[in-house]
């Protein structure tokens, strides 16, 4: 079971990288409006379509991208990453997103 | 609608959290055999690995009735926050969609680490991924209550 789904921890530790380079440089591949209740390609002045929520459009290039790369890397190398590296990843992220975030609380 | 959504996402929050706490907690360093049966003990001697597929289920089905209230969130909430001034609200909300993300992202591993048959060398990772699903699932609750009920703590 381990190594028939082996890519499964190539997702888990790319997902959320992937997710916060995104967000930390503010790139997405679409955006939503709220007020308009629509999808747009291209950023629309705020000043006539309100606010823009791109959580939705860093997920979707989170997903994509992640299960390119789980399926383009050979199994064999899925197989030899260390399972510790699964829990790991993750954990340094929480503590890059704590304090990446840390201009809310602290002026 | 809106009111029906929040409703049914603290509903599923709250199922979610039992299920994921007392999984959290049978992963925990057994007890010894002799050791009295106290209520944590009781807890923690669930068969953890029933609980992988709803805990799966249910985490989907939350970030999906977030996503469906984030609209309004943006609009009516968000805007209010920045209003008051609440700038630290603003902030665990940010932290909250944040590990929203990185959990979602988590849960084929967590899958996979759970698979029968429960090999010993693969315990510490089946732990600490379950742990880090709890801390999510608990900062997420807890900041959604807060947010939800900020009107009343800030006259």
């Amino acid at each position: 079971m381990m190594n028939r789904f082996a890519r499964f921890k190539i997702f888990s530790m790319l997902f959320g990288i992937v997710y916060s380079v995104f967000f930390y440089y503010n790139w997405s591949f679409f955006q939503y409006y709220p007020a308009l209740q629509k999808f747009s390609r291209v950023p629309l002045p705020i000043a006539d379509a309100g606010p823009a929520i791109l959580w939705y459009a860093w997920l979707a290039a989170a997903f994509v991208i992640s299960l390119a790369a789980s399926l383009l890397i050979p199994r064999k190398w899925a197989e030899k990453i260390p399972p510790g590296w699964v829990w790991i990843a993750p954990v340094v992220l929480v503590l890059v997103i704590l304090y990446y975030e840390k201009h809310w609380f602290i002026r | 609608m809106i009111q029906i959504l929040i409703m049914l996402h603290v509903l599923v929050a709250v199922t979610l959290l039992g299920a994921i706490t007392h999984q959290a907690f049978s992963v925990m360093a057994r007890a010894p055999v002799s050791a009295p049966l106290s209520f944590i003990n009781r807890y923690r001697k669930v068969h953890s690995p029933t609980f992988t597929n709803t805990i799966i289920v249910l985490f989907l089905v939350q970030i999906v009735l977030g996503a469906l209230l984030y609209p309004r969130y943006r609009l009516d909430v968000r805007s209010t926050l920045e209003d008051l001034q609440l700038r630290g609200a603003n902030g665990l909300f940010e932290i909250k969609e944040h590990f929203a993300a990185v959990g979602l992202g988590l849960l084929p591993a967590y899958w996979l680490f759970w698979q029968a048959p429960l090999l010993p060398e693969y315990a510490n990772t089946r732990k600490y991924l379950t742990w880090l699903l709890a801390f999510f699932v608990w900062w997420n609750f807890l900041v959604g209550e807060y947010l939800n009920n900020i009107k009343g703590l800030y006259p």
